[in-house]
This record gives C-alpha cells, structure tokens and sequence, in this order.
C-alpha cells in the first residue's frame, strides 16, 4: 500500500510537470489550430537556457526559469515567424509536419552549440524528507510549486486580462475578433510565446529534475502530446488534468509493467482518449 | 449628406466571379435602412464589404466623407462602422461580461461604465452576465451581438439577419431594440430575409436582385406597391 501513495505522490509531482508544456501546446492549438511539435525541441532550448543561466552565468535556479522562458518564447515565435507561418495556408497537417522538422533542426542548433555531453545544474544535493514512509525530494516539491506557479500565473493573465481574454477571443472566433479590433496575428504571436516559454519553464524542471542533453525534450514529448490530448486539444485546464492523469498512469504502471514500458502508457492514453473522449476529456472543439 | 454611400461597388471572394455588380446605397445619419432580396442577391456580400471583410475590386465607398475602401475590418469598426454577422456573432466559451468587455476592446476607457449601460439598455444581459454565451438562446444571442456592438459607441451598426432562426416575438423584439438604439443617433443597415418585417420597421430599403439594385425609396412606399411586393417579396395578396 506505501508503494502505491509513493507513485501517487511521485505521479502528481510528474504530472505537474507534464502539464507545463501541455498547456503551452494546447494555447498554441487553440488560438492557432495547429499542433506544434517543435515543443519538444523548444523544452530543450529552455533547458540550456536554464543551464547557461545558472552553471555558466551563476543565477539561482529560479532566475534560470525566468531565462528559459524568455528564450525558449522568443525562439519558440522567430522559429514559427519563419518556419511555420508562411505554411498556415497550406492546413494544419502541413504544418504539423513542418513543426517536426523544424524540431529537428532546432534539436540539431543546440547540440551544434552545447554538443551531446550530458550536464547537470548547480543545485545543491538535499536529503529527501519522509512523511509516514513516503519519500519526497526538496527538489522535487520546488519543482512542482514552480509549475503549479507557472500554471495559475498563465491561467489568470488568460482568465483575468483583457490581453488573456482577447487571446481567447481570437482562439474562438478569428474574424469576429478582428472586427472587434483584435489583432489576431499579434495574439498569435503571444500564444506562441507564452506556450513555447511553458516549454522552456518545463525544459529547466526537468533539468533539474534529472540532467541536461539535447533529447531531453523528445523523452516527454510524446507524455506531453499524450496529455494534451487526454485533457482536450486547446483546453488549457484540460492540458492540466491530462497531464496529471498521464503522470499518474506512468508512476502506477510500474506495478503491473517493467519502468521501461511506463513511456507505453502515453501511446495506450492516446487510444484510450480518442476512443472514449473523441474531443478529450475537457475539450469542447 | 450621406453618412454612409457606397456607390458602383462590384466585390467577390477571391477567385470567383463578382458577386455584387455595380452596387450603390446610401445610409443618412440616424436612418434603418433595409437590403431586401432574395437568397444569393449579394446582400450580406454588401454589408462585408463595407465592414472590409470584402475588398471591392470597384467602386467607391466613404463613410463621414472619407473612404473606408480597402480597410482592414478594425480600421473599419475603429471609424464606428460596426458588423454584426448573422452567425458566429459572440464568442461562445466566454461569458456574456467577458463579450461585452472584448465588445468594447477598440476603446477600453471607463469599461465598467459602458458595460453597465449596455446592460441596462438590454436587461437580459445583466441578469446573466457570469453566463457562457454558448448557454445563451437564440434571440439572446443576438441580444448579445448588439450589446457587444454598442460598447464602442457605433455610428452605423450593419446587421446581418439577426431575426434568422428566431421566433415571431423575439424578432419584434429586437426590431423594438433596434428603433431603440436609431433613436439615440446610430444608423442601422439591416440585411433582412423577413422584408414585410423590415418595410415595417425600416425608413428606406434597397431590394438587390443577382448583385444589382433592383429598387430603392421609402419603406412605407415599398409597402404599398403591390408589384414590389408581388414580383420582389414574395406575396401572393
């Protein structure tokens, strides 16, 4: 019974973090409809941002979070800007595929840059405190603050704003909110960056979670997409509840099914979703 | 003068053929002005080339003396031309208040004041205002458009069937609405598939038959012909 409330705990902690990047590819689906995949590329951008930031530049690690959000934003829109928008006319698949190449060349730009050493942040080693036989790292419980953090933070700019709710707005309805004096190119580049920047928050967190290497955002990417699909495409509390879920179901697999087929349940949440949730688990589209 | 005058316009959507073919209106400040005529006579093609979701590919098109051709669909609300499409017309997975606010997003000073003038001007939104406009009926719906189209302050409101799909009451309830909102100094031009509803209630009317003016003059008049009627409307008295 303690083993199941430890993969309780260690799946709430992992999905926490899951649903960081799953809601920056589900604000770009909803105010642009397409599927970015270069999401996975762009958690590594953020994690060497993080890394140059806090080993190279010495920053605290949260300073290193704020670097990886701006960078991995900023790269996330310049990327889109020349990549991905020139091909929106052509239809969501087109750019869906294009986002997969695009990943891989940016994957390709950072090991270019930082090689293919795998490197670690400067945290200081803490003991793990236990509550009643359940073990639970310092770090661990930093970084799922910081991406519950990261989460209200995105969830009131896009509730409680008028910035957020013209977001919304054009993710509804495009044209109508142009005749209302949005401009939707501007929302989606906004979109865009505050996806790309949770992919960057959630690169550092898994960085300091475990270490850093350029595939580190192709490990989740699939948990990710798996999350947000779950949840519902485009649903930002959605991407919160897939990621939770799919967290949970890796962490509780390990009881039936050897650790390395825990990545499996990602694929089974996807069938599972689609089978059941046709429009996932919130999703309204 | 005119406050609105569209005149020799030919539109279409990009790689057809002209929809509207030398086309020409004119709205008078403080006027509803009613284009009646039967589906596919390029009724609604003209009020989204006026709101600039059409580019006219001739033609002129001045609102308050300057032209307004070419504009992009802001600029256009930005100078109080405001549309209102028949369709889509509020943003369904925002609540009524957040509708009126994002209504309002072209001039976002004293919101809170316009807001609740608005509401008071349409009492069902303020009873329902935390309300998903996705749970609203039909005819709230449309009471939504309209109050969203009111927050900037319209000189001219281009309404695009907004009684479709409604009932009898509701639709005269929001013709009632509409005279309501003429009389405090905006301009309506109202495209109506009901055109004995819209002669009733309009000051002028235009009839487009295969994208071209067919008839034009004073509602009443209209009313009062038998031919237009017979030959344009539809009504076998």
């Amino acid at each position: 019974m303690l083993q199941v409330f430890q993969l309780l705990v260690n799946g709430v902690m992992a999905g926490a973090i899951l649903a960081v990047p799953a809601i920056g590819f589900n604000i770009v689906f909803a105010v642009l409809q397409i599927s970015n995949f270069s999401i996975a590329a762009l958690i590594a951008v953020g994690a060497y941002a993080g890394y140059t930031a806090n080993v190279l530049l010495g920053l605290p690690p949260l300073l290193a979070i704020l670097a990886a959000f701006l960078i991995s934003g900023a790269a996330g829109v310049a990327s889109d800007r020349l990549a991905l928008r020139p091909l929106r006319g052509y239809g969501a698949i087109a750019v869906a595929i294009a986002s997969l190449a695009l990943n891989m060349v940016l994957e390709n730009i950072v090991r270019f840059i930082f090689g293919n050493d795998v490197r670690s942040l400067d945290v200081p080693m803490m003991r793990d405190w236990i509550f009643e036989g359940i073990h639970v790292g310092p770090q661990a419980v930093f970084n799922f603050l910081v991406a519950i953090a990261a989460m209200v933070a995105l969830f009131s700019l896009l509730s409680f704003t008028t910035v957020g709710r013209a977001m919304r707005a054009v993710a509804d309805n495009p044209t109508l909110a142009n005749i209302k004096g949005i401009d939707p190119e501007k929302m989606a580049r906004l979109a865009v960056f505050l996806g790309m920047g949770m992919a960057g928050i959630a690169g550092v967190l898994l960085a300091l979670d475990t270490a850093v290497d350029p595939t580190i955002g192709m490990r989740v990417v699939l948990s990710v997409f798996a999350a947000a699909v779950l949840g519902g495409l485009g649903s930002i509390p959605g991407a919160v509840v897939g990621g939770l879920l799919i967290g949970l179901a890796e962490q509780l697999s390990t009881l039936v099914v050897p650790v390395a087929y825990s990545s499996a349940i990602g694929f089974a949440a996807i069938i599972l979703a689609l089978l059941l949730f046709p429009r996932g688990i919130l999703g309204d589209r | 003068m005119s406050l609105l005058r569209a005149a020799g316009i030919s539109a279409g959507y990009s790689g057809r053929d002209d929809i509207l073919k030398d086309v020409g209106i004119e709205v008078g400040a403080c006027e509803i002005v009613a284009i009646l005529g039967p589906n596919g006579a390029g009724k609604s093609t003209l009020l989204k080339t006026i709101a600039g979701l059409v580019t006219p590919r001739s033609g002129t098109l001045d609102f308050d003396g300057r032209s307004i051709a070419g504009l992009t669909p802001r600029d256009v609300s930005r100078r109080g031309v405001v549309f209102v499409p028949q369709e889509a017309n509020v943003f369904p997975s925002l609540t009524i208040q957040e509708n009126l606010e994002i209504g309002g997003y072209l001039d976002r000073k004293e919101m809170k004041a316009r807001v609740a003038e608005v509401c008071e001007r349409i009492p069902v939104l303020s009873e329902r205002r935390r309300a998903k406009a996705r749970t609203l009926s039909g005819g709230e719906r449309q009471l939504l458009a309209m109050g969203m189209a009111l927050m900037v302050g319209p000189r001219i409101l281009l309404l695009d069937e907004p009684t479709a799909g409604l009932s009898p009451l509701a639709a005269e309830t929001l013709f009632r609405m509409i005279k309501l909102i003429r009389d405090t100094g905006v301009a309506v031009t109202i495209v109506e598939q009901n055109a004995i509803l819209a002669l009733n209630n309009a000051d002028r009317a235009y009839i487009l038959v295969d994208g071209r003016n067919a008839r034009s003059g004073p509602a009443r008049d209209m009313l009062e012909d038998r031919e237009i009627r017979r030959v344009f409307l539809g009504d076998v008295d």
